[in-house]
């Protein structure tokens, strides 16, 4: 299989090329401007008193730091650490059981100039009469500070952040070498930092979840905007009682939303259908027509919202916090008002991204899509495997500050608000949306022809009825012939191909992560491919 | 069915070389090159300013939410300082030059714009309206700044930043 995924890797790389480099335009914030960080990798150290080596990482809140060594193990509990604060001239203490790993900090504290490390990790001089040298893209090659001299190799995106990837530390009489496997940005101590004050709004009582969301007289539901407060609560009662180990994220490799997430075929079947289910909901068509740049870079914003899911599902707990405060910002510029009438909801009412009841149908799309392809494409899931999931599918809605009192209560309450939603007159196609969805599968290159063509064969198979009339897409005998045999040719690539090119490299990403690791080159490459960025979740 | 993954793959390929369009940078200027045009070929030396407790205090007041940084970067020579400071225009960090001479702000230039939208306030003509600008005795600007309609909150954040860097001068170089 290696020569065919080095093919593989070789043409993108080649086409690529063509492109554009990811990151290339990525204008980094300042290092500087980091409050909470960590850094994690190997540190290998020679000096006088002989070579040591080490797992570490290296965590700094405020001005407080805390260098963990595990000198055997890349994850794990900390057997030896080092803790101080930057720039203050007292040394580090130690504390661990541990005797090699303790002797291993003394060397370190010994050697190396701590409180300069949290700047140096950064490529940030610690002082104002440092030597700085910097190439043309103002990434910091050299730093000659206090009869040191730190060389950096490579770089890494993290977040906003361009952090080093590898050093060299040289000074009288000592060498150390840093190779940095992930850095985390923030929200290590809390989710919502400063907002966490923020006065709530409580959300209105509810006696019955389906009833409240598609209420039966036809009318539009009770909007919920979500502000501030309610959201860094939702995201503490993740933050505070679920997962104990941060690096696994919200999920983790047990879960079921990783496993039904992790093979590709079920949520690119499924994309069509998801989608037009979505833009059915008169709101989403209009926030689509009035703030989206899907017509023009339909690329770009599918690789927006997938960075972002995927953070979320896969990432580390912090990533998983940093991608849903920067999914809120952007929702919270979507907003407007009915530009027509459509279903229930009247010309010049408001509509806003960040409103619950908007939320929960777009993120109800996607998991009846996800389990519902899932069981075509691969094999079907017990009750209570399906229960499993929605209960996991709340975490990912409280990240969107949905509460968890507004969502249906279990598998079944869920289906049946889906069904409750697809005959009410929440879902509407206007012909403001049969003109979006003939933009969104229209092929705007030669190369797209096929590919729209299933997903249109798919789509059509998969709609309610009644909605795919709406949306005026034919399922006679062609199509029909046709979706078993997309839906064939799938089951059957996927059977053939390896775990490896048929799943998530988000997947591979984040498993490499539960063991410190950096991800292979060949998913590194389809990471880029496909998401335009060199890391998503390490 | 190996031979029909490789061709499917390098459609994809082909697909993604044909849709991926570089965005626009948001780097308008180099650090280096600010620096260059600020003291004009004259040597300067870089320092940092780790602000104490009440500096911080009154930096809070003044910007109306804390500062992010620990420290923050300065240059001078001639009797001008250059600073490079960073203000959130809406939710993105606005990187700014700003040079302060004896007669108040010499020159501001807009060296990095992350945000999507407001990008407007990179334009000269509005940044040359604070060529001149000091501070009065409330901590605001002496020369009235025009606002741009739809960049409303990174004209805020520039404004802010502007007064961050006279008070920071007045606090390194003394009354």
């Amino acid at each position: 299989m290696k020569p065919l995924s080095f093919l593989a890797v070789l043409l993108f790389a080649l086409l690529q090329g063509c492109a554009s480099t990811p990151d290339a335009d990525f204008v980094p914030v300042s290092n500087e401007q980091l409050q909470q960080w960590s850094v994690e990798g190997r540190l290998t150290l020679h000096s006088d008193a002989g070579k040591a080596r080490s797992y570490f990482t290296y965590t700094q809140l405020g001005d407080d730091y805390t260098l963990a060594l595990r000198p055997d193990q890349r994850v794990g509990k900390a057997r030896a650490t080092l803790t101080g604060k930057v720039m203050a001239s007292q040394p580090a203490a130690i504390s661990g059981d541990d005797d090699e790993a303790r002797q291993i900090a003394r060397q370190i504290r010994d050697t190396l100039p701590m409180e300069n490390l949290g700047y140096w990790l950064r490529a940030l001089v610690a002082s104002g009469d440092a030597q700085q040298q910097v190439d043309d893209r103002e990434r910091t090659e050299q730093i000659r500070e206090q009869g040191w001299q730190i060389r950096y190799r490579d770089y890494m995106r993290v977040n906003d952040y361009r952090l080093p990837q590898r050093l060299q530390m040289r000074g009288p009489d000592v060498r150390a070498r840093v190779d940095l496997v992930r850095a985390e940005t923030g929200f290590l101590t809390s989710p919502c930092a400063q907002e966490s004050d923020a006065p709530a709004t409580a959300p209105p009582p509810r006696q019955e979840t389906v009833t409240d969301l598609v209420p039966a007289d036809g009318s539009a539901p009770l909007p919920q905007w979500i502000n501030r407060g309610d959201f860094c609560r939702q995201l503490k009662k993740i933050h505070g009682h679920k997962l104990p180990d941060p690096r696994e994220g919200l999920f983790g490799p047990g879960s079921m939303m990783w496993q039904l997430t992790g093979p590709l075929a079920p949520a690119g079947l499924g994309a069509g259908r998801a989608l037009l289910l979505q833009i059915a909901h008169p709101w989403i068509t209009t926030a689509i027509d009035e703030h989206s740049i899907v017509r023009e870079d339909p690329l770009k914003r599918a690789r927006l919202t997938f960075r972002y899911i995927l953070t979320m599902v896969y990432g580390s707990t912090p990533q998983a916090m940093t991608a849903a405060n920067k999914v809120r910002s952007i929702h919270e510029q979507v907003k407007g008002t009915m530009p027509e009438k459509a279903g229930a909801f009247a010309k010049g009412s408001e509509y806003r991204a960040n409103e619950v009841n908007a939320m929960i149908w777009v993120q109800a799309t996607l998991w009846d899509t996800l389990v519902r392809m899932y069981e075509k494409e691969r094999h079907k899931l017990s009750d209570k495997e399906k229960e499993q999931f929605y209960q996991e599918t709340k975490l990912f809605a409280m990240l969107f500050g949905i509460p968890d009192k507004a969502l249906p209560a279990t598998w079944n309450d869920f289906i049946a608000y889906n069904r409750a939603m697809w005959d009410s007159r929440l879902l509407t196609v206007t012909d403001r949306t049969l003109q979006l969805k003939k933009d969104l599968f229209h092929p705007h290159s030669i190369w797209m022809i096929l590919p729209l063509w299933g997903q249109e064969i798919l789509t059509a198979a998969n709609l309610p009825p009644h909605l795919r009339d709406e949306f005026q897409m034919k399922y006679g005998w062609w199509q029909k012939f046709n979706n078993a045999m997309l839906m064939g040719s799938v089951k059957v690539t996927d059977f053939i191909l390896p775990d490896s090119m048929t799943w998530n490299p988000v997947y591979h990403e984040a498993e490499a992560r539960l063991k410190g690791k950096r991800v292979g080159w060949y998913q590194r490459s389809m990471i880029s491919l496909i998401l335009g960025r060199k890391r998503l979740v390490n | 069915m190996r031979v029909a993954l490789c061709v499917w793959l390098f459609l994809i390929s082909v697909l993604a070389a044909t849709l991926t369009r570089a965005a626009p940078p948001g780097r308008y200027l180099s650090q280096a090159d600010f620096l260059q045009q600020a003291f004009a070929g004259v040597s300067f030396q870089g320092r940092l300013l780790v602000p104490d407790a009440g500096l911080r205090q009154r930096i809070t007041a003044l910007l109306g939410h804390p500062l992010r940084a620990r420290r923050l970067h300065y240059w001078q020579a001639d009797g001008r300082t250059a600073w490079v400071i960073d203000e959130i225009g809406r939710d993105e960090p606005i990187t700014l030059g700003i040079v302060v001479g004896a007669q108040g702000i010499e020159q501001l230039k807009v060296l990095a714009y992350r945000e999507t939208r407001g990008g407007e306030v990179t334009r000269s003509a509005f940044l040359r309206q604070f060529n001149g600008a000091s501070l009065n005795h409330d901590q605001a600007l002496t020369t009235p700044i025009d606002g741009i309609t739809g960049a409303t909150l990174s004209v805020h954040a520039v404004t802010r930043a502007a007064r961050l860097a006279l008070l920071l001068t007045a606090t390194v170089t003394g009354p």
